[in-house]
């Protein structure tokens, strides 16, 4: 007889619908009211401070402000707890650290600046067209912003905003999916930052820029990436955008992780959403950020392409490994297993 | 998919790793079914760092290697002595099954289906035969909802 398990049916008298909630016998955690309250204040403060300054942008408040939503998903947690986020904050400083050093270790390599090749792919994919003239060409007025250049612009900044809540909040709620989701985010850093160094890339806007470089591959093009989001009064952020653009590394164009953090944040999400046409409408989110990189004239094409094609390798190697894991796992409960009932017969 | 999270209680895992215990084929039977879902990802396996402490790197290497630990810290103690419970045990358990949120517990003990929670439990009288056992059946599980 194949039989297995069993379930028990409620203990005689005691109908399913007389079962006790769990909550009658195990009190609430403290804690999780103290946590709960503190999270609605600092929504409140986060929500007044958006609307008086601005956006926070620069990375000590926005550690700052990190911190403190890490901080407070933590009150009240076990000691264990919180020397495993002392682990994994040291962890995720070395990864930007190692990222921040990739531009110093770029420049001296000095390996050749990639200007034509990412066109000349371009030109190929669009049969022969620019896309980034093409695009400012058709869109791009000079003295009217549209309301697709605030879209473009909005999507465009979200690139400082979306992965860093996506990892604060993973971090508070699952230490385990933390632990998925920086292991794939810094698989893609680190490939990024390799390419970064292998692989120097101009972007569109240098490669057109007549005035300061000497290349002139494409036609001039503007570089009105802040316009749209100024225009929707976040004057402050944008001007420390700009400030901030002094310090990067400006060739490092190839891949795009702009286009790869906006595919990476919704494609971890994406089992978790259930409806599909939710899962549709989150997946158009990386193709605006591609489109709107290429109307700026911040990447070509095919750094994005790269991007998200670096991305479906992380989680591919991932999940592999992690269903690798899994099989493992269960293999040497099984052979355990058989030994165990094997003795017994 | 969200894997469901199952919590494993002590009884439940000294049946698995102890072949003179009366429930030990019932238990074996069903752990292979969670083994199986462990697999495909469908659930994660549990069992309180108390429980998991008292076998030796061999057998949490081998038979419980799916299970992983979710420790028990002075605050589950804490909150498990104000409990009127059997055992403290069973006290620890029922604030795990709350404050960590599992989505059901996997038991020999009948004293769990008095709440409203996803009970996955042997029947004591169960007939099986393991040893011959070719492909598990799906398990039923009496919810609580």
């Amino acid at each position: 007889m194949e039989r297995t398990e069993t379930l028990v049916d409620p203990p005689a008298g005691n109908g399913i619908g007389h079962r006790r909630p769990l909550s009658d016998a195990v009190s609430i955690d403290p804690w999780f009211v103290v946590r709960t309250s503190l999270f609605a204040t600092y929504a409140v403060a986060y929500l007044w401070w958006f609307i008086n300054k601005g956006l926070i942008i620069d990375r000590i408040s926005v550690g700052i402000s990190v911190a403190v939503f890490i901080l407070i998903g933590h009150l009240g947690r076990p000691v264990r707890r919180w020397a495993w986020l002392v682990f994994d904050c040291a962890c995720y400083c070395v990864m930007w650290l190692c990222y921040e050093q990739s531009r110093g270790w770029a420049d001296r390599a000095g390996f050749d600046l990639q200007v034509e090749a990412p066109r000349n792919i371009d030109r190929f994919l669009f049969l022969g067209t620019d896309p980034n003239i093409w695009m400012q060409r058709h869109f791009y007025d000079a003295n009217t912003i549209h309301w697709y250049d605030n879209i473009a612009s909005a999507t465009y900044f979200t690139h400082f905003i979306f992965p860093v809540i996506a990892i604060a909040v993973v971090w508070v709620t699952s230490h385990r999916e933390w632990g998925r989701f920086i292991k794939r985010f810094a698989s893609l850093l680190f490939v990024s930052c390799i390419m970064f160094v292998l692989l120097p890339t101009a972007p569109p806007w240098m490669a057109a820029d007549r005035k300061n470089y000497n290349f002139q591959i494409i036609e001039p093009l503007a570089r009105h990436t802040g316009r749209g989001f100024r225009d929707l009064g976040m004057k402050g952020f944008v001007n420390q955008w700009q400030s901030a653009l002094d310090w990067g590394n400006a060739v490092a164009a190839m891949p795009s992780l702009h286009s790869a953090f906006a595919l990476f944040v919704p494609a971890f999400f994406l089992p978790r959403i259930p409806w599909k046409w939710l899962k549709g409408v989150v997946l158009c989110f990386p193709v605006v950020m591609l489109t709107s990189l290429v109307y700026f004239g911040e990447h070509w094409v095919i750094d994005g392409l790269v991007g998200w094609a670096l991305v479906g390798l992380s989680f591919l190697f991932w999940g592999w490994f992690e269903k690798r894991q899994l099989r493992i796992r269960a293999e040497r409960a099984r052979n355990a297993l058989r030994l165990s009932t094997a003795a017994i017969s | 998919m969200k894997a469901r999270s199952i919590l494993l209680d002590g009884g439940f895992v000294a049946a698995i790793t102890d072949d003179t215990n009366p429930l030990h084929d019932p238990v074996i039977a069903m752990y292979a079914t969670l083994i199986d879902q462990y697999q495909q990802g469908g659930v994660r396996l549990f069992a309180p760092s108390t429980v998991l402490m008292s076998y030796d790197r061999f057998v949490r290497r081998g038979a419980l290697a799916p299970i992983e630990t979710t420790w028990v810290a002075r605050q589950h103690r804490n909150a498990a002595a104000a409990i009127d419970a059997p055992s403290s045990d069973i006290a620890l358990a029922l604030v795990l099954m709350r404050r960590e949120r599992f989505s059901a517990i996997a038991t020999t003990l009948a004293f769990y289906d008095e709440f409203d929670i996803e009970v996955i439990r042997p029947l004591p009288d169960t007939e099986i035969d393991v040893s011959s056992r070719t492909e598990p059946m799906p398990a039923r599980q009496s919810t609580g909802e």
